[in-house]
């Protein structure tokens, strides 16, 4: 489990480095997506324990309140906890996700 | 054990908020981001670098069509600007004359700190520089590129880095003057590299093609940078002004070196 959420935070702090340097250079129509949201929700559908999704959602919500300029420090924390919440407490268990291998 | 999972997270969740609102009370928000650019800002000074050659490698290899109709439009322009030049060459041998005679001192220039760009905001038109308090730079401080082209203002200056807030952000406005119409109007952020023009008085005769430029007006910039060319006119008989679109100069492609224009 250990493992598996330092490779997690890894990947969404390698992520978000890119997001905000390599990616916003190919952006659709000016508008470069928010990748760390769609591996969060990616990874809160799939996951099998129901605790990685969180860390996911923390730091990924964390690191975006760094590098990016919002409202308050602590916005993005917010709206990535309240998508985990979503998708852990209603989605996962009133909608049936693809048959795919959990991680 | 799903309750006791449910009350160790109420906690953990009461602890988040509890420090958040302590980072926010007391700015620390700042030190922390300065910390962390610090530590990745060699890694994504390099990202934005490879991201922007990357990207100008694509656009010709997908605009290789349109390269000599560009070029050719290009070498149009090219001439005429030359013309100008020469043109304006001659009013400021003539302008340094009458100076001289009425002795007038020569006009002050900008005292300039070069900056670097290492990362871009997605959600905010926000993009983030090397340069912060410690070198000297202030919240609001004008940045543009080396061809005076306008980028925006110092939105945040952390120790050691600033944010810098595009001109096209919605949040941003400034004083503009249009070239040869004698036509003063507000230049505000319509997001995605967008600006447009209000409060042009509707008896000034604008034209697409005309250049913007910056007015000492606000107090933001300094008089005569260049902020765009007009797009579109919206010279609509129910509003009191007339607005134009603008199609700015400011480009993310190659936009690597600027200037911070500390006084002016």
């Amino acid at each position: 489990m250990i493992k598996k959420v330092i490779l997690t935070l890894s990947l969404i702090y390698l992520l978000i480095l890119l997001q905000t340097s390599f990616l916003p250079h190919f952006s659709f129509w000016g508008i470069t997506p928010n990748y760390i949201l769609i591996l969060v929700v990616f990874i809160t559908l799939f996951e099998k324990s129901g605790k990685l999704g969180i860390w996911a959602a923390f730091a990924g919500g964390l690191l975006n309140d760094i590098f990016y300029s919002s409202v308050f420090f602590g916005f993005y924390s917010a709206i990535f906890f309240l998508i985990w919440f979503f998708i852990h407490l209603f989605l996962r268990r009133y909608v049936q996700v693809p048959n795919i291998k959990k991680i | 054990m799903r309750k006791f999972f449910a009350l160790k997270l109420f906690v953990v969740l009461l602890l988040v908020l509890g420090v958040f609102v302590a980072v926010n009370l007391t700015g620390f928000s700042g030190k922390i981001k300065n910390a962390f650019y610090s530590f990745s800002s060699s890694l994504q000074g390099n990202a934005w670098e490879a991201g922007n050659s990357f990207s100008n490698f694509f656009e010709g290899l997908f605009n290789a069509g349109n390269l000599k109709k560009e070029m050719n439009i290009l070498l149009a322009e090219n001439q005429e600007l030359l013309g100008r030049l020469a043109q304006e060459e001659l009013l400021k041998e003539e302008n340094e004359f009458l100076r001289e005679a009425l002795g007038l001192k020569e006009e002050a220039g900008f005292s300039l700190m070069p900056a670097r760009v290492i990362g871009k905001d997605i959600s905010g038109e926000l993009i983030l520089v090397n340069k912060g308090a410690k070198d000297g730079i202030l919240e609001d401080m004008p940045v543009i590129t080396v061809e005076k082209v306008v980028v925006g203002k110092i939105s945040s200056a952390y120790d050691n880095f600033s944010e810098v807030m595009l001109l096209s952000n919605t949040d941003f406005s400034f004083d503009v003057r249009i070239i040869g119409k004698d036509a003063y109007g507000v230049s505000k952020g319509k997001g995605n590299l967008n600006s447009q023009v209000d409060l042009i008085p509707k008896e000034k005769d604008i034209a697409v093609g005309d250049a913007v430029l910056t007015s000492v007006l606000g107090g933001i910039f300094p008089e005569g940078l260049l902020v765009g060319e007009v797009k579109e006119v919206n010279n609509s008989d129910v509003e009191s002004f007339q607005k134009a679109d603008l199609d700015l100069f400011l480009s993310l492609e190659g936009l690597d070196d600027l200037l911070i224009i500390k006084d002016f």
